[in-house]
């Protein structure tokens, strides 16, 4: 078999890891006011999306009772250069609407208390590419989808132990959900030697998993205008399956249907009839510990910043989950009043790759991506309502191997857009 | 290696923990301008404000009798809608009376409608002292202070003031009911918040700056009533931060506002005419 062909099967039985995005820890940023601050929000935290990032802040929320909603239009893009046979690039997009935070904060005694729902982690990856004829490669079709999101949702508490101290607890609950499935078809040119004539791979895939996400805070004021903020948290699953489903034919001009792999280069993977295969077991998630300041100079200006690290994590065998490094990744915000119904806010942000450095020499590597995002925001204020309109960009770079048993590694790039419209409301 | 910069995360909020006083913040800090945002009431919001406060006056008067001494009076509304000028409220319509009860203390319901006893007023030395009353019971009406108290707030929220105020069904008249006593609750057993009354003293000051009255008559009247003995002064103790921290709250915003020493009117036989 040829060179490019051999390619184009490992390419075909590439593994497929159903994971969100398990390469960055820092991935959604939720909430009506952080989205604008890039998410740096442990020292500030006063309002529902404090649920999220640290609730002992909503125990200064300054409203008696507030509710929150967030709708973003997300747009990204991923190009693998050179993926396949060294020349085509691999395409990803996406585009999703996603109504990813909600939350509610009431007194009760001394005690705030609340409830949220939260899309912490989001990922909808299409890619439809019909590649035009190389080496002995009639036509190459590849369709593949995956859909993968994480969902927190719970109760908190949070109270002031004394004016200048609070304390705060969210407990979640975890729920994930994956699909992925993919399609590739590949019919072989004339050319080609093997009188081969189609390959055909089809993988399904589906992932469910339940836990629970303790979130403990504080948040302290050692001075006037200053804010300080410490969040643990961690999730712990209760429960976790996987589904898999794998089908894969290969077809020549003498035979009719599939050819059994010992007519086909002795490989055992060269043919495999539908069979579904179950995986029960749990990953690790990391510990987070997120620490922020934040700064209030005035009542018109805020300024904020947030560091979080998340530890590293072990490997799965069982579920092909490679384990990951640890992480520190940061965000600053500021928010400016202009006057007391028009508000800007802007921050920066990182999301480092979890995963080692792509080696040369190597196969069966994860992707290397570090992703920095830019946010901005306008908030137009009313009588007990707020509403913003703003924009988050982010750019990432760096090395993936997404062909098995290949060293060829691919620069790739990610680039993303997402417009948010959120809402809030006190009564 | 990730662990020093995890041990620092850790220990930079430790270190400021341990490494600075505990200096108490001012505890509004964290508002920002939208939540100090005043906007412009509606007509609407002015007219239930109005409807209760006459409601709340209505019980309140329910229960006392005013001084019958007509000059008196309308002397002390005068003297009133003379200081409303310099109060932000030009929306509402204020109304003062004088009411015979021997207790020292005034009250300020919502929408304009001011009580002062005959107790407090057989204590003052001259019309400037009046002016310092009358304005601080001003202020808590400008500033809404019992209204915030009550934690209702006007149209287009859930425990609508207009809704109450109309008693358009049963439920709605038992809640103003409610209301109306709370509201008097607050005004002759709780008091309102300590803030809000020092908030009062500091209006109720530069408002006798503006009007020619000189602001340290406020501070003589507060002294003298603070050495009375008796019952008289049980209310207004229960009701009121101690007389020695609203001294001393004034002094330092005299003090800081260079308000001190001002050789502004008294106006002391204009008073007595009125009050002999």
């Amino acid at each position: 078999m040829t060179r490019q062909a051999l390619a184009l099967v490992a390419l075909c039985s590439a593994p497929f890891v159903l994971y969100a995005n398990p390469n960055h820890n820092v991935n959604q940023i939720v909430g009506d006011r952080a989205l604008g601050m890039a998410g740096a929000y442990a020292g500030i935290s006063d309002d529902p999306a404090g649920m999220y990032y640290n609730p002992a802040g909503i125990a200064y929320s300054h409203s008696t009772n507030i509710s929150a909603n967030v709708n973003t239009l997300q747009a990204l893009d991923i190009t693998y250069q050179d993926a396949l046979a060294g020349e085509f690039d691999y395409n990803r997009n996406s585009f999703q609407v996603l109504p990813n935070f909600f939350g509610v904060l009431q007194p009760l005694g001394g005690w705030m208390v609340g409830f949220s729902s939260s899309i912490v982690d989001s990922v909808q990856e299409n890619q439809d590419q019909d590649f035009l004829p190389f080496g002995v490669i009639e036509r190459f079709i590849l369709n593949t989808s995956k859909v993968d999101t994480i969902y927190n949702i719970g109760p908190t508490v949070a109270t002031k132990l004394i004016d200048e101290l609070s304390i705060g607890l969210s407990l979640h609950f975890h729920y994930r959900r994956a699909e992925l499935i993919s399609n590739q078809h590949l019919i072989y040119s004339a050319e080609q030697t093997e009188n081969l004539d189609m390959r055909w791979v089809n993988f399904y895939s589906k992932l469910s998993e339940q836990g629970i996400r303790p979130k403990l805070g504080i948040q302290w004021s050692p001075a006037a205008n200053w804010s300080i903020g410490l969040v643990v948290d961690k999730t712990f699953l209760v429960a976790a399956s996987e589904t898999q489903q794998k089908a894969h034919c290969v077809t020549n001009n003498s035979t009719v249907g599939c050819l059994d792999f010992p007519d086909v280069d002795q490989n055992p993977d060269d043919r495999q009839d539908p069979e579904i295969t179950e995986y029960q077991g749990t990953r690790t998630y990391p510990w987070q510990v997120r620490t922020g300041i934040a700064w209030f100079p005035t009542s018109a200006l805020l300024v904020s910043a947030d560091a979080i690290y998340n530890s590293a994590t072990a490997a799965s065998e069982e579920t092909g989950y490679a384990g990951r490094e640890q992480t520190l990744d940061g965000a600053v915000g500021l928010e400016w009043y202009w006057s007391p119904q028009w508000a800007v806010r802007g921050g920066a942000y990182t999301a480092f790759a979890s995963t080692p450095e792509v080696i040369t020499g190597q196969t069966g590597q994860e992707g290397h991506i570090d992703i920095y995002g830019l946010t901005t925001s306008i908030t137009r204020f009313n009588k007990g309502s707020a509403i913003s309109l703003g924009l988050i960009g982010n750019y990432g770079s760096g090395s993936s191997q997404i062909v098995a048993d290949s060293t060829a590694i691919q620069e790739t790039t990610i680039l993303g857009m997402t417009a948010f419209f959120t809402t809030s409301y006190r009564y | 290696m990730f662990i020093p910069k995890f041990l620092g995360l850790v220990a930079l909020p430790l270190m400021l923990l341990t490494g600075c006083s505990t200096v108490s913040p001012d505890s509004d800090f964290r508002a920002r301008l939208s939540d100090l945002y005043q906007p412009v009431d509606s007509a609407a919001d002015v007219s239930a404000e109005i409807r209760f406060g006459r409601t709340v006056a209505a019980r309140y008067l329910g229960g006392v009798d005013g001084v019958d001494n007509n000059l008196m009076q309308r002397y002390v509304s005068t003297l009133g809608a003379y200081l409303v000028q310099y109060s932000g409220r030009s929306d509402i319509d204020f109304h003062f009376m004088v009411v015979d009860v021997p207790t020292i203390n005034a009250y300020a319901m919502p929408g304009g409608y001011i009580f002062l006893t005959s107790g407090a007023l057989a204590l003052m030395q001259n019309e400037a002292e009046l002016a310092g009353v009358l304005a601080h019971e001003i202020a808590h009406v400008s500033e809404k202070h019992i209204v915030k108290a009550l934690n209702i707030r006007g149209l287009n929220s859930s425990a609508s003031l207009s809704q109450l105020a109309s008693g358009a069904n049963d439920a709605f008249r038992v809640a103003l009911d409610q209301a109306t006593d709370l509201a008097l609750d607050i005004l002759q057993e709780d008091g309102l918040q300590r803030k809000d009354e020092f908030n009062a003293d500091e209006i109720a000051l530069f408002t006798m700056v503006q009007a020619g009255y000189a602001p340290d008559a406020y501070s003589d009247y507060l002294l003298r009533v603070s050495q009375t003995q008796g019952d008289a002064l049980a209310q207004v103790s229960q009701t009121h931060p101690s007389f020695v921290d609203r001294l001393d709250n004034l002094t330092s915003v005299k003090n800081a506002n260079g308000l001190n020493g001002l050789d502004y009117a008294l106006l002391v036989d204009r008073f007595k005419a009125f009050n002999p």
